[in-house]
């Protein structure tokens, strides 16, 4: 039983490997549309595919384990003229009334008045307002400190839970506009650059810019940093996000 | 079973010759979806602010995007699912291209790839001929100095990305390399510009491969090539 022995071409040895890798290809190729098809097919965490979910908080926990950081500060003369407000989620037309700032910290709950918070020792910082759409403004702003907040209600950060929720006016009478409401880790809450500011620009907020008192928080993006605070909760679980709701990371910090 | 050796009265005029490695096809075809997807999700993340522009004597002559293209591939009010997909496939992208770089570096494959003595003149060359500019050719083995420089920026191009897109992902905790690219807007810039060096590098790949033939693209699938036998001196 021996075959006739004979001269293998150079075309038949080329079409012997092509056909292996073209099916090697064709298999790739498949493959590349199953992994598309999986992933665009996942269930909805959040309003998105479980595991781009799964990646942000992979990336978040990666980028947490390198410390925080802090947001480049700027000069007056870098100030932008055009401030943008960009969006009107959470704002009513006119300033909410009879308005407190509400900390609500376990059973206490204690309260400030915008008197109150104005008599605190004031914080001012030049920063960059980074839109998660990519744009940026140069803004300056003046508050309070949270950090210095917390001080005054003599709450030591260790003893806070993990997470920190921010709702607008509206979140509390469920009224009016739509509700907005943000999510933080208590890390960002209490950072050197996380600001109550009740001035921009060296004039009083504007409703539309968030009066009587905002949230500055240049290590973030602008989504997180809620305008017309109402209120702070604590809790050990992460606090419902409007915009992480709707697709986006829960986390956006830089 | 013996085997038997039989003696060629005429030598073959060709030959089946090892053009590109195993390695290094799949590097090369791995990167085809992974920088297709960073660049189509980079599209849907840069739809939502759009300013970039060129300008000719100030008036305005080709912006990014028109209208009409966004429409037409329907990437408008997508930014949520963009940044989905870039944050989770950025990861793929750069172990890609960062195993690439450490397999030609171990292989000694980077011989082949950066521009040495004379790739210059060899580069303009090869591109008056390809531009009908000029007949001359030079006779090259292996990568002329057109791709020595092309296959040499495009890795640097790659690794731009990277850093660039780190410095917009964490201005913050990588505040110096935000400040190294010119501050936020700038490093944004910046990326966008290497995509769009991304998008003509393909565009003059494909019509170079088109060019080449058949045989030429075979070989980066299958590896190998049918080359002709040189003749013994």
């Amino acid at each position: 039983m021996s075959e006739e022995p004979r001269i293998v071409t150079t075309e038949e040895e080329m079409q012997r490997i092509s056909r292996k890798s073209f099916l090697w290809a064709g298999a790739s190729l498949l493959g590349a549309g199953g992994v598309y098809w999986w992933l665009n097919g996942r269930g909805l965490q959040g309003g998105k595919p479980w595991p781009f979910r799964r990646a942000f908080q992979a990336n978040e926990t990666l980028a947490r384990s390198f410390g925080q950081g802090s947001a480049r500060t700027f000069t007056e003369k870098d100030l932008s003229n055009d401030p943008r407000t960009n969006g009107d989620v959470g704002i009513a037309d006119t300033e909410p009334e009879d308005w407190k700032l509400e900390f609500h910290i376990g059973e206490a709950k204690q309260s400030f008045t915008l008197d109150e918070v104005k008599a605190m020792p004031a914080t001012e910082m030049t920063c960059e307002l980074n839109c998660i759409e990519g744009w940026t403004r140069v803004i300056h702003w003046k508050g309070v400190r949270v950090s210095d907040i917390l001080a005054k209600l003599g709450i030591a950060a260790k003893d806070l839970p993990a997470y920190v929720g921010l709702e607008s006016p509206f979140a509390v009478t469920t009224a009016g506009p739509e509700q907005y409401y943000v999510g933080l880790d208590k890390e960002s809450f209490l950072h050197p650059q996380s600001i109550f500011a009740y001035e921009m620009n060296g004039a009083p907020l504007t409703v539309a810019h968030g009066a009587p008192l905002r949230h500055v928080l240049p290590i973030k993006y602008g989504y997180k940093q809620l305008k017309a605070v109402r209120l702070v909760t604590f809790s050990d679980e992460r606090p419902r996000d409007y915009w992480a709701e709707r697709g986006y990371d829960w986390y956006g910090g830089f | 079973m013996n085997p038997r050796i039989i003696e060629l009265t005429v030598p073959p005029k060709t030959e089946v010759r090892l053009r590109h490695s195993l390695a290094l096809r799949w590097f090369h075809w791995l990167n085809v979806p992974l920088l297709a997807t960073m660049i189509w999700s980079g599209l849907l993340i840069y739809w939502a602010y759009d300013p970039y522009e060129i300008r000719v004597f100030g008036h305005p002559f080709l912006h990014f995007f028109p209208a009409p293209l966004y429409k037409a591939l329907g990437i408008e009010g997508r930014l949520a699912e963009g940044l989905g997909w870039h944050f989770l496939f950025m990861w793929f992208f750069a172990l890609n291209g960062l195993v690439y770089v450490l397999y030609l570096g171990f292989s000694g494959e980077w011989r082949h790839l950066l521009p040495i003595k004379g790739s210059l003149k060899e580069a303009i060359q090869v591109t008056l001929h390809d531009l009908y500019l000029s007949k001359a050719h030079p006779k090259i083995e292996g990568y002329n100095g057109a791709q020595r420089f092309a296959y040499t920026g495009i890795i640097l191009a790659g690794a731009g990305s990277l850093i660039t897109g780190l410095a917009i992902y964490k201005p913050a905790r990588l505040q110096w390399l935000a400040s190294l690219m010119g501050g936020y807007q700038f490093a944004r810039l910046l990326h966008f510009a290497l995509m769009i060096g991304f998008v003509l590098f393909f565009v003059v790949h494909i019509i170079q491969v088109a060019r080449a033939g058949w045989n030429n693209f075979r070989g980066m699938v299958t590896g190998y090539e049918v080359a002709k036998v040189e003749e013994p001196a």
